[in-house]
């Protein structure tokens, strides 16, 4: 039988009353909110009018039972505590999000919804979202999903809260679902060309292999493999084979690549031109010839995602990665001129029609704008 | 069977006879049904008690004549209910009386199948199973699996938000989804989602999965195909006590193991499926287990052993594996055909669709034995034990009067206790016309009336299969459940109708 796991050395900190009746008194006033935990997403959204309102004091585990493969955690707790709980009981957040800063929170990691490189083969941030605790733009305390992996009693707000960076509501709580740690993970690098990339990818997933990351860097393709020790073992000494039969030298690296790879630490996120997050169709062939020759890329998830550092308009890019069927985000300005950066837009505009959708969830969500109202766009 | 549906308040702004004369105009004669003879076929789904005839059916075969469809109902207030092909099992595609039934079963075709990207563009009326079987040479499949999937059609699968039995490991529909059209029930046109892995904005794709079409239409479908995996093997092991069982799949999850599938049968179930397939079942177990394990022959070889060691330390009196391919089929035909063989047992029964914490087995099963022996009705339960999800089969006859209505009582306690273990009230069957009770003892008042503005942001005229998913609060106070927070309705300026 499963037991409740007792969590010292985290705070236990029920902010619950206190953050409704802020809410709901900002909601008499029409006071405009800035929500946030510790902020180490903040970079990503636009500037928020209003007074602001941290969760980071909200903090514990609610409910952990690990034979359930699932965790309900107050939205101030910060991720790497978190991460060493569920490390300690053999689990893990397999959408791997990245902290960005040692203070990241787990309501910030789920208002903003990234998630690192084993997203296409794992599940991104929403799809291990299984319910929440929310504080709606009327101060009422509402809670959608559960603690169950299949549920489908009511619309799925608590996917529809993922990553709308708090403007559809506060985050008192998440429920998520875990996965366990694989027993091993093993991973390859080995010279390739750009455009074989995707294709080689899909080779070796079409061949079985238990792959949970797939990226590119400079000439060089780097697969992660996890799963139970022979598994990986096995599967790393075919790969390893085959490769070495086609001449492709490969060579084993170290996993800590890919922590590097997600919280952008690796030489490539050095520089300096504008940051742009790219998510495009997994086997985009023809995105090499938008790119001019001080443009730099880090191709990750198989092929559907560009780091791409450029000094290009935003207006080129975004309608480059549009035309192949896809967006483009500016995720860092880094040397962008102040009064750019506040101008361009960071995220891809979105069509009038969905636009119109967008609104009208706001305002069902939060009538009077007050939750980090223009945080993705000034509409919302 | 009298069906209590909400009064929305919608009246038509015109006529039968109007309404057929400009539809007539739009979809050729044989795809407009509005003689009760035609419109027969039309009058329930897989919740078969229940039954309504429409207004009219609609077939419509192209996006456009869709959108002027739905232009046509927004501007003189007709209810429309979408409908697959018809396999709910909770009412979700029930016809209204003043409503057109809006069929999907012309847009049958697989528009596209992008092998470079894994995924698959198809119309709705696309049949789930038609999927796999057409990339299948290509050892593609398309994961989520409802027991239903030789019949039932994708854009019922998105409404639903479809399970299944592979869904621990691989999903639920809304895991396999990429990218939606959807028309708006003012007839506009959205593209939900895109071919890349994420959207700009909010999560509009989530939140159109389980909408049970109230939200918009579906006109198309980008799934994700998957790669089949090399091997697959399937054990069964036979335990003398149902919470061995259970506690035994805890295990399995707590030494990081996660089956493909995994399925708990108790013994009334395993002796009908037994009867009525000869799969080998062992008739005198409390339960069985079906763990179905896949990926690289090591990696199933690695948890082989694994699953045998927990298996015995868990009490299991027998493990067998399936030898072949042959006898994996048969091991998994008898839970697949649990359904029909428990029909064979009974005159009629009704199948229940509850989610529990999967440590809370042992107590829900006690619960449902205790209120099975107070209404004198007996129970069969199978159990998709990895996620929790529980069908409890009520067995009862219809012809018995009153019998029905007890049973339902009896099924809405069940799901009572359900949310009171932790769990839902439906973990992959919808909430339909059947369980908008239990939504009223699950949710509290503020949270059903941000289901019902979510809705108005997307169908202001509330035509999109009004009285569905979501009840109104006066049917929940009238219900006697309706929870409200410090006495406070939400929205006092609101009339309640």
């Amino acid at each position: 039988m499963s037991s409740y796991i007792q969590t010292s050395h985290i705070h236990n900190n029920d902010l619950t009353d206190q953050l409704v009746s802020q809410v709901q008194s900002a909601y008499q006033n029409r006071q405009a909110l800035a929500i946030q935990g510790n902020g180490s997403k903040l970079f990503l959204i636009h500037q928020v009018p209003g007074q602001r309102l941290s969760t980071a004091s909200h903090q514990g585990i609610v409910n952990y039972l690990p034979s359930e493969l699932t965790i309900t955690v107050r939205s101030g707790t910060l991720l790497s505590d978190l991460k060493e709980v569920l490390t300690e009981n053999g689990q893990m957040l397999a959408f791997e999000p990245p902290q960005f800063s040692a203070n990241a929170t787990i309501g910030g990691t789920i208002a903003a919804g990234l998630s690192g490189p084993s997203r296409p083969f794992t599940g991104s941030a929403r799809d291990f979202v299984l319910g929440c605790k929310i504080i709606n733009g009327r101060g009422e305390l509402l809670q959608f999903g559960g603690e169950v992996m299949k549920n489908v009693a009511g619309y799925d707000l608590s996917r529809l809260v993922t990553g709308s960076y708090g403007s559809l509501g506060l985050i008192l709580e998440v429920s998520l679902k875990l996965l366990p740690l694989p027993s091993r993970e093993q991973s390859i690098s080995f010279p390739l060309q750009l455009n074989q990339f995707a294709h080689q990818v899909q080779r070796l997933l079409l061949s079985g292999y238990p792959i949970t990351a797939a990226c590119y860097l400079d000439g060089q393709a780097y697969i992660r493999l996890a799963g139970s020790e022979k598994g990986v073992a096995s599967s790393y000494q075919e790969i390893s084979q085959l490769l070495s039969k086609q001449k492709f030298q490969p060579q084993e690296i170290n996993n800590l690549f890919w922590s590097e790879l997600n919280e952008q630490q690796l030489s490539f996120f050095d520089q300096t031109q504008p940051l742009w997050r790219l998510s495009l169709p997994g086997k985009t062939e023809n995105f090499e010839r938008y790119i001019s020759a001080e443009d730099k890329q880090l191709i990750d998830w198989g092929g559907a995602l560009r780091w791409f550092y450029s000094n290009q308009s935003a207006d080129k890019i975004r309608s480059d990665a549009q035309s192949l069927g896809g967006h483009a985000q500016l995720f860092r300005g880094n040397e962008m001129d102040s009064d750019e950066l506040k101008n361009v837009p960071k995220q891809q505009p979105l069509t009038p029609a969905i636009m119109k959708i967008h609104q009208q969830i706001k305002r069902a969500m939060d009538p009077h704008l007050i939750l980090n109202h223009g945080c993705l766009y000034p509409e919302l | 069977m009298p069906l209590k549906i909400d009064d929305w308040g919608i009246k038509n702004q015109i006529s039968k006879h109007e309404l057929v004369q400009i539809f007539s105009k739009i979809v050729p004669k044989e795809s407009l049904l509005y003689d009760s003879e035609n419109l027969k076929p039309y009058e329930c789904d897989g919740l078969s008690v229940y039954r309504q005839l429409p207004l009219m059916v609609l077939l419509p075969d192209s996006i456009e004549q869709i959108q002027q469809i739905l232009r046509v109902c927004f501007k003189y207030q007709i209810p429309v209910v979408s409908r697959g092909a018809g396999t709910s099992l909770s009412g979700g595609a029930l016809p209204l009386e003043n409503g057109i039934v809006l069929s999907l079963a012309k847009l049958n075709k697989i528009v596209e199948i992008d092998k470079d990207n894994l995924t698959a563009r198809v119309q709705p009326g696309v049949r789930n199973l038609a999927i796999s079987e057409a990339v299948n040479d290509d050892g593609l499949y398309y994961a989520p699996d409802p027991s239903s999937q030789i019949a039932c059609s994708i854009g019922g699968n998105v409404a639903e938000n479809a399970g299944g039995v592979h869904c621990l490991k691989y999903g639920l529909t809304v895991h396999n989804v990429l990218q939606l059209k959807v028309i708006t029930m003012d007839g506009e046109l959205l593209e939900i989602g895109s071919e890349a892995l994420d959207s700009p904005g909010y999560d509009l794709l989530a939140l159109m999965h389980g909408s049970e079409g109230m939200l918009g239409v579906v006109v198309e479908v980008l799934v994700k195909l998957r790669v089949k995996p090399k091997v697959v093997k399937v054990l069964m092991a036979s335990f003398d006590q149902v919470n061995s069982a259970g506690e035994t799949v805890s295990e399995i999850i707590s030494q990081g193991i996660i089956p493909a599938g995994l399925e708990l049968m108790d013994k009334s179930a395993i002796k009908a499926a037994e009867d009525f397939i000869h799969a080998g079942y062992p008739v005198d177990a409390a339960a069985i287990l079906l763990c179905e394990i896949d990926g690289s022959l090591a990696e199933v070889d690695a948890q082989l052993e694994q699953l045998q060691t927990i298996f015995k330390l868990g009490g299991a009196s027998d493990v067998q594996i399936a030898v072949n391919e042959q006898q994996r089929q048969t091991f998994w035909a008898g839970r697949k055909a649990a359904f029909p063989a428990v029909g064979r047992l009974s005159p009629d029964y009704y199948c229940m669709d509850g989610t529990i914490p999967r440590f809370q087995l042992g107590k829900i099963l006690d619960r449902i034995h205790d209120l099975s022996d107070e209404y004198g009705l007996a129970v069969v339960n199978v159990f998709h034990a990895g996620d929790g999800n529980l069908h409890p089969l009520i067995l009862y006859d219809a012809n018995n009067p009153g019998e029905l209505e007890k049973t339902e009582k009896m099924g809405g306690e069940i799901l009572s206790v359900c949310v009171e273990l932790g769990g839902t009230i439906t973990g992959e069957h919808g909430v339909g016309v059947e369980k908008l009770d239990q939504m009223c003892i699950q949710f509290n008042a503020a949270e059903l009336q941000q289901f019902l503005d979510i809705k108005s942001a997307f169908d202001i005229k509330n035509l999109l299969n009004p009285g569905k998913g979501i009840p109104l609060l006066h049917r929940c106070a009238e219900f006697g459940a309706l929870h409200v927070h410090h006495g406070q309705l939400p929205h006092p300026e609101l009339e309640r109708f």
